[in-house]
Parts: structure tokens; sequence; C-alpha cells
């Protein structure tokens, strides 16, 4: 039955977007109050019936602390991740194709006749550069990025 | 007969509500919930922890009650008490509380018997 009250006291935790010594505040609090309830009588079942889930009760907290809820910082904190890993590889893709397309030597060719060599560059086709387009999507990721990573350090507070 | 109008009545007087309390005597969390529930619960509705504890530590952070926790053998409880300035806002609640109920009574009966 202890570990009922201990997973149920953990996952609260888990979910709550404050700084370590307010969590550390709030076990004490919810175990005051599973003790509390024990000796006045009330089984683990009735305390955690009274609380609601987990995750009703760290909403509640959420709510009342004026923090948001766990769930929506650490989505912010995945995708400013995911984005950030995204848009480095776009970027790491456009260097590339940038550097290996510099002015090869097997796009030059020379024009007879004349005293010095025509440089003729062979480019792909006349429709949209590949290496712009992961750039600007690269670019426009990192900010997003950069954007969601702000927020989650914002809601930490 | 629950809605989030009546929410908002509950929500804005709990802070009264547990100030008052916590004037009577040193108190602790469990002591305040069961207080809150036996005189109040069939008005205000079953308070929980969740409800509270937050309400509990903005009224700490702000000054208004302070705490100790009391360790035992078996258990530990923090003890919440009203300081002067706790006590000062809840006269000020109250006497805000009166001004209040009378104003708005006085307001409803004007417009139950068609008063302008």
């Amino acid at each position: 039955m202890k570990d009922i009250k201990e997973k149920y006291i953990s996952d609260v935790l888990k979910m709550l977007s404050v700084p370590r010594s307010k969590k550390r505040e709030i076990a004490r609090d919810l175990h005051e109050a599973f003790t509390s309830a024990l000796e006045h009588g009330e089984t683990y079942e009735q305390v955690i019936e009274r609380f609601g889930s987990s995750d009703a009760l760290a909403k509640s907290l959420s709510v009342e602390l004026g923090v948001p809820y766990g769930k929506q910082r650490t989505f912010c904190l995945i995708l400013g991740i995911l984005l950030l890993i995204i848009g480095s590889v776009f970027v790491a893709i456009y260097m590339i194709i940038s550097t290996t397309t510099g002015l090869p030597n097997s796009n030059l060719g020379i024009i007879g006749g004349s005293d010095g060599p025509t440089q003729i560059l062979v480019s792909p086709s006349d429709g949209i550069d590949s290496s712009i387009v992961f750039l600007s999507l690269g670019i426009i990721a990192i900010i997003l990025s950069i954007a969601f990573l702000i927020v989650y350090i914002r809601k930490r507070r | 007969m629950d809605n989030k109008y009546i929410g908002q009545f509950k929500k804005g007087s709990l802070e009264m509500v547990l100030l008052h309390i916590i004037s009577s005597g040193e108190t602790y969390g469990y002591e305040i919930l069961t207080k809150l529930n036996k005189r109040s619960g069939h008005v205000l509705g079953l308070a929980r922890e969740g409800t509270i504890y937050p309400i509990l530590y903005r009224l700490e952070k702000s000054g208004f009650i302070v705490s100790r926790v009391a360790s035992s053998l078996s258990s530990s409880k923090k003890y919440y008490s009203i300081t002067h300035s706790g006590q000062e806002l809840l006269n000020q609640l109250l006497s805000f509380w009166e001004e209040y109920k009378k104003c708005i009574d006085d307001l409803i009966s004007d417009g139950s018997k068609g008063g302008t």
C-alpha cells in the first residue's frame, strides 16, 4: 500500500513544472496528507479518490500555483530539441551541397579560339535550387526550436 | 447546480475562509480540510488538497501565515498560524465581505421589488 502512495506522489511531482524546492515541499505535504488521513481512519483508496488521479491533482496544483501543466512543458522541450536536430541536419545538408557544387572542374569547359579560357558553369535545371530550400527550412526549424526552448525555460519558473 | 459562475464565487472567498480557520488557532493541512468540509462542504462543495495547498503556499509566501514542521516518530505535520499582517488582511476581507453582502442583498431586494 505504501508503494501506491509513493508511486502516486512521484507521478504528481513528475508532472509539476515548479522549482525543486517547491517539489520537495509539495512531496512533504502530500506525504503528510496521506499520513493524516490514514490516522483519521481513511484508507489509501479513499485518500486517492479524494485527491483524484495523479494527473488531475498535478493539473489542479499547476492551475492554482499559476504554473503550466507539466505535459505542455515537456511537449515544448521535445518539440524544441526535435526541431533543433532537424534544422541542424538541413543546414548541414545545405553546406554539403554548396561545397560539392562549388565550381567543380568537371563543370568547366574551354571554348577554343580565344586568348583565355571562358568558364561555362553547368548548373542543374532552371528550377528551385535545392540547397537554398534546405537552408531556408533549416533556419526556420532552428528559429522555431529556439522559440519552443525559450517557452520551456520560461515555464520553469 | 454547480457551474463556473458559482465556482468563481467559491474560489474568490477561499483565501478569506482559510485565513479565518487558521486565525482561530494553529492548525495543519488535514485539520483545515476537515473543518472546511464539515462546516461548508454542503455549500462550497468538498475541498481537496489540490486546491487548499496552493492557497496556503501563496498565503505563506505573502507573509500572511507562517508554518512550522513538528515531527514525531510516526509522522510530521506542518502547522500554520496567522501573522500580524495576515490578521490585518483577514479583518479587511471580513469588513469588505460585510459591505459586499449588504450591497448585493440591497441590489437584489431592490430588483425583486421592481425598484430602479
